[in-house]
């Protein structure tokens, strides 16, 4: 196997609470190649969200060593973070996090714009992954004229306009009814298949689960699989 | 709710956020102290002018029951003994009383009070603290015996038989002090600034040989005061005024009102920083605890209790701040007293305040004053923070309650045509009611404007920007418009501040420039003579009429004119002055900018037909025009002058009467000057001639001035009388600072989600600041707009209708660009660097957390 995707080794986060020190990622390892579709399993609190934060870079380590695309997170400076975020990898939340002052192409289109790409372009991009995600028709509203399964097909159009190498969705169908959230995880995994993108779903539902090639449970900030990180063959 | 319990809550709910938000409660407590500070010491310092006038009348007035004056002239002593001998007069006593200044020290003025000492103790309270005074046939035999107050005595180290020199019109005088004062009575006058000489010898001295200033009259046990006035009245000549002395405590008040009006409307200004500083910090602090009230909300509070809550904390922080502004204002009301009385001794007369000893109502009124103006400041947040929903999973996001920024600007546009309206009316009673409350409408159009302003220019730039690459200006537009109504409140409160800034400045601006060119036009001699270096209202400042024929034989003088001006009251009690000079030098030497015809010919035509030149302010006093004519009333009997011409003068506040100096000496057979004006044969030396002066009149304490340093002269005492208006600009500083830093702060807060997005989608830290300071700049951009246009408005209010319904004088409009641009700059800047602490807090916000909450 070429170097992964993703790479996580022996990586600790602890929040220092009122209540004293909290691990919410206890010595954790991953790797996950390009290309592959990854669910993260666990209840509420096991450091699914943690996890993500930490691959998105935002958020540090307290220990250990994050690797995405073959970049060395806990090294870079903030402006290598930023372009890191901005070109190499796209966020899906679960409240959809649009920026409300923005129609919707124009939340599409802001990444391209902010990595330079010029307006007029950044549109006709922003227009296409819209096509893409089935929501061309909606482009000129305003986020709050949008249903959740709307907002979220927005929220991934945006997450990959800069065709970033790991797409990372944090619980993307928590809000959604069951249909909006079915049709949201076979785009999902359509995108995994035709651009080949690697995607890391956290979610505690067994259905958006099924949507992954893999699936790996978190419990009490550690993995309880064996197969977090693959034997080398 | 019961008592314990809401207090319990209080406490938890109200109290902790104000001591864990600790920067911005302490921000807020001394913005509020600031105002009460402010308000209270001005209202101390008005009040201990108006205390200090009303003592030294009524110290020097003592128990006199009727008083017959008439002006600066005085009247002959022979009508003593008529007024003593009216029916109903029980006995009278004459005074004389002058402000004469010590030669060599720069601020020793002494209040001289010459009295016949053998009856004057029925009138007036003295205790001498030496046995000396027992004998006061020492103050008889000797004319040049003086009483000196022990206070001063002290002061200076002065004893019983040290000499006192004292500037009199005949010169520098050197008295013996043959007794002391006890601090009390008349030894209170003047903070104890008093000296007593006999009247005899105070005649000799003050060159009034058979005048009397006053007569001061007690009345027999069951006379009527009124009706004895109206017997002396028909038994004196005109021109004389008989008045109950707590008469001209109302004239004080009278002549000080505007001047004290204006120190009154910059002490609303400070308390209204307070309120706006209340509001932005209570929004702030609803913004924050939004998530704490949803839960509260959730748990079955009320929507009263919440409202009390937040209330609670606003009436806590107005607490504190007005306890300490309390205090502050004490301390500070003890300076601006000095500062203030400086100003009133030379626009006005000359006092003396004593030590302030604030009363407890007074302090009471102020703490009570911040108590409600910062309980008002906290009401709408208040009822923004009992529409939270009851929810536990809240970001901290304003409720911003619908506002309607099109019907609140219609209402502001009816308001800027009622100021035009209100504009257009002339005074009642002799004060601009109607121009302070065009000016105040003014204002508030302008404020009701500004949510549509904003809201226009933020959808303006939205449209311009739209699909540009500047994407961290977009998103500053974008958010100028989401808070609207708090951002129009911190735009609006920057407008008012700056307006008043642009507006005072552009009036003073506009009136230096108008005194310069007047000066300019008017002093056209080379050399100034007069006798005091230092310009107190009031005192003594004559010098002999032989002075001018004398100056005039002197080599390197080609012309010389002396000016004469008398102080006198009119009918109603109110100081006007008649001045005299010589026309015909004054026509062919001088140019007297009038405002219809030419200087000259004007001259010539009232020294011919005997006719008068009135100042502006006289005119417009009096309702008055060329043409018209004037009646005065000297010593004679009543007279009546055609107006030669009006002219603009800025020297006098009262208005001013000239003639030529032949029919002044005429009527009032008065043989003094004030001031002499020498024109330079050409190739003289000034600095020669002025010393040649000197020696040839043997006066050393004459002040000789070149045109130029009469210049200089002027206008620094223009200047310092306007030195109290720069406080306006530290306030429209602090206001645009601390406006700006609790908006954005508030803004910052609301909008944490979205910044963490925004940093997730690789927007990097200078990115995230950057558009923090766009909003700063652009909400100072906009305040700017509205305030200098506004400010520019009012400017011609002030100019136009206050200053002129009550100073009489015009003021040409200066357009003050550079002004304009040079506050601009100061308050956009200030807003932008109040900017960088929530712009910096924005771009350290950790992402993950931000974008953790719905």
């Amino acid at each position: 196997m070429a170097s992964p995707m993703i790479r996580l080794v022996n990586v600790s986060r602890v929040y220092n609470g009122a209540a004293g020190r909290v691990a919410a990622l206890a010595g954790v390892s991953l790797e996950v190649a390009a290309g592959e579709f990854v669910a993260l399993m666990g209840p509420s609190g096991c450091g699914k969200s943690t996890l993500l934060h930490l691959v998105a870079a935002v958020d540090v380590p307290t220990s250990g060593e994050v690797w995405v695309d073959g970049q060395h997170l806990t090294r870079l400076t903030d402006a290598a973070l930023s372009r890191f975020r901005r070109d190499r990898v796209g966020v899906v939340y679960q409240f959809y996090n649009l920026l409300p002052t923005l129609a919707a192409w124009e939340n599409v289109a802001l990444p391209a714009l902010l990595a330079g790409v010029s307006p007029r372009e950044a549109r006709e991009r922003a227009l296409a992954w819209l096509r893409r995600v089935d929501m061309a028709r909606r482009a000129e509203h305003w986020p709050h004229e949008l249903s959740g399964g709307e907002m979220q097909r927005v929220a991934v159009a945006r997450a990959l306009i800069n065709r970033p190498a790991v797409l990372l969705a944090d619980e993307p169908t928590g809000n959604l009814d069951s249909i909006a959230g079915r049709g949201l995880l076979q785009v999902l995994a359509e995108l995994n298949a035709e651009q080949r993108v690697t995607i890391l779903l956290a979610t505690h539902s067994e259905d958006a689960a099924g949507a992954a090639r893999r699936a790996l449970h978190l419990k009490d900030g550690a993995f309880v699989d064996a197969a977090a990180v693959p034997a080398p063959r | 709710m019961n008592p314990p319990r809401s207090l319990w809550l209080a406490r938890r709910l109200a109290w902790r956020p104000l001591t864990r938000d600790y920067g911005r409660s302490v921000v807020t407590i001394l913005g509020v102290a600031l105002g009460v500070a402010v308000a209270l010491a001005i209202g101390l310092a008005n009040e201990g002018v108006l205390t200090a006038f009303r003592n030294s009348l009524d110290h020097v007035a003592g128990r006199t029951q009727l008083e017959v004056s008439a002006g600066e002239p005085g009247f002959d002593e022979t009508l003593l003994p008529v007024i003593a001998g009216s029916p109903g007069v029980a006995s009278a006593a004459p005074v004389l009383q002058a402000v004469m200044s010590v030669p060599g020290e720069t601020a020793g003025t002494l209040l001289v009070l010459g009295v016949d000492v053998l009856s004057d103790a029925a009138f007036r309270h003295y205790r001498g603290p030496t046995p000396d005074l027992a004998e006061p046939l020492r103050l008889l035999t000797d004319p040049d015996a003086i009483l000196l107050s022990a206070r001063y005595a002290r002061a200076h180290e002065l004893t019983v038989g040290s000499t006192l020199r004292l500037n009199t019109p005949a010169g520098v005088a050197a008295f013996t002090v043959r007794g002391l004062l006890a601090d009390e009575g008349v030894a209170r006058t003047m903070d104890g600034q008093v000296a007593v000489l006999d009247i005899a010898a105070a005649q000799v001295h003050f060159g009034k040989l058979g005048r009397l200033d006053r007569v001061d009259v007690l009345l027999q046990p069951d006379a009527d005061p009124a009706r004895v006035a109206a017997i002396l009245r028909d038994r004196l000549p005109a021109g004389i005024d008989v008045e109950r002395p707590e008469a001209r405590n109302a004239q004080v008040e009278q002549m000080l009102g505007s001047f004290q009006l204006n120190l009154f409307v910059l002490s609303l200004i400070a308390l209204f920083v307070g309120a706006f500083l209340v509001y932005n910090a209570m929004t702030v602090s609803v913004v924050r605890q939004r998530r704490q009230i949803g839960i509260l909300r959730s748990l079955g509070m009320s929507r009263a209790g919440i409202l009390l809550t937040v209330v609670g904390e606003g009436v806590a922080i107005g607490l504190l701040g007005s306890l300490l502004g309390a205090a502050l204002g004490v301390l500070l009301a003890q300076r601006m007293l000095q500062a203030v009385s400086v100003t009133v001794s030379s626009l006005y007369a000359f006092i003396v305040p004593e030590a302030l000893a604030p009363p407890p109502a007074a302090i009471l009124q102020a703490v009570l004053s911040g108590l409600v103006v910062a309980l008002a400041a906290s009401v709408a947040p208040a009822l923004d923070a009992t529409r939270v929903p009851p929810r536990e999973d809240l970001a901290p996001v304003a409720m911003e309650r619908r506002h309607r920024p099109f019907l609140l600007a219609a209402i502001g546009t009816l308001f800027l045509l009622v100021a035009l309206g209100l504009a257009q009316l002339g005074p009642v009673g002799g004060r601009p009611l109607f121009g302070y409350a065009a000016a105040l409408t003014l204002l508030l159009g302008a404020i009701l404007l500004c949510p549509m302003l904003l809201k226009t220019f933020q959808r303006g730039l939205l449209a311009a920007l739209r699909g540009s690459r500047l994407v961290a200006a977009r998103l500053a537009a974008g958010n100028l418009g989401r808070a609207l109504r708090r951002n129009s409140v911190t735009v609006a409160a920057m407008a008012v501040a700056l307006s008043m800034l642009v507006s005072v400045s552009t009036m003073i601006a506009s009136f230096r420039q108008t005194v310069e060119v007047w000066i300019d036009q008017t002093i056209r001699a080379d050399l100034y003579v007069s006798r005091t270096g230092r310009l107190v209202k009031g005192a003594d400042a004559r010098l002999p009429a032989d002075l001018l024929s004398r100056i005039r034989g002197l080599p390197g003088v080609m012309d010389a004119d002396g000016f004469r001006g008398l102080r006198l009251r009119d009918e109603h009690g109110n100081q006007f002055m008649v001045g005299a000079g010589d026309f015909d030098v004054m026509a062919r030497r001088g140019r007297l900018p009038f405002r219809r015809g030419d200087s000259a010919r004007t001259l010539q035509d009232a020294r011919a037909q005997e006719q008068v030149i009135v100042s502006e302010t006289f005119a417009e006093r009096y309702h008055l025009a060329e043409g018209d004519e004037v009646r005065l009333r000297p010593p004679g009997g009543e007279a009546r002058f055609r107006i030669a011409g009006v002219y603009y003068d800025y020297t006098t506040e009262g208005g001013l009467v000239v003639m030529d100096r032949r029919l002044f000496q005429r009527l009032w057979s008065d043989a003094w000057l004030n001031s002499i004006v020498i024109y330079l044969a050409p190739g003289a030396d000034a600095a020669t001639v002025g010393q040649a002066v000197r020696t040839a009149t043997g006066r050393e304490d004459l002040v000789v001035f070149s045109s130029r340093d009469l210049r200089h002269r002027v206008l620094d005492i223009f200047d310092q009388t306007f030195a109290i208006t720069y406080a306006l600009q530290a306030i429209a500083l602090i206001v645009a600072s601390l406006g700006v830093l609790t908006t954005l702060g508030a803004s910052v807060l609301e909008r944490t989600r979205e910044i963490g997005i925004l940093r997730s989608l690789g927007v990097n830290r200078v990115g995230i600041a950057r558009t923090v300071l766009g909003e700063a700049g652009l909400l100072g951009l906009v305040a700017n707009v509205v305030g200098a246009l506004a400010g520019l408005a009012l400017s011609l209010i002030l100019i136009h209708v206050i200053n002129k319904q009550s100073f009489g004088w015009t003021i040409q409009f200066v357009f003050p660009g550079r002004l304009i641009v040079q506050y601009a700059a100061l308050t956009v800047g200030a807003s932008v660097l109040a900017g960088l602490l929530p712009a910096w807090r924005a771009s350290r916000l950790p992402i993950a957390e931000a974008v953790r909450y719905e």
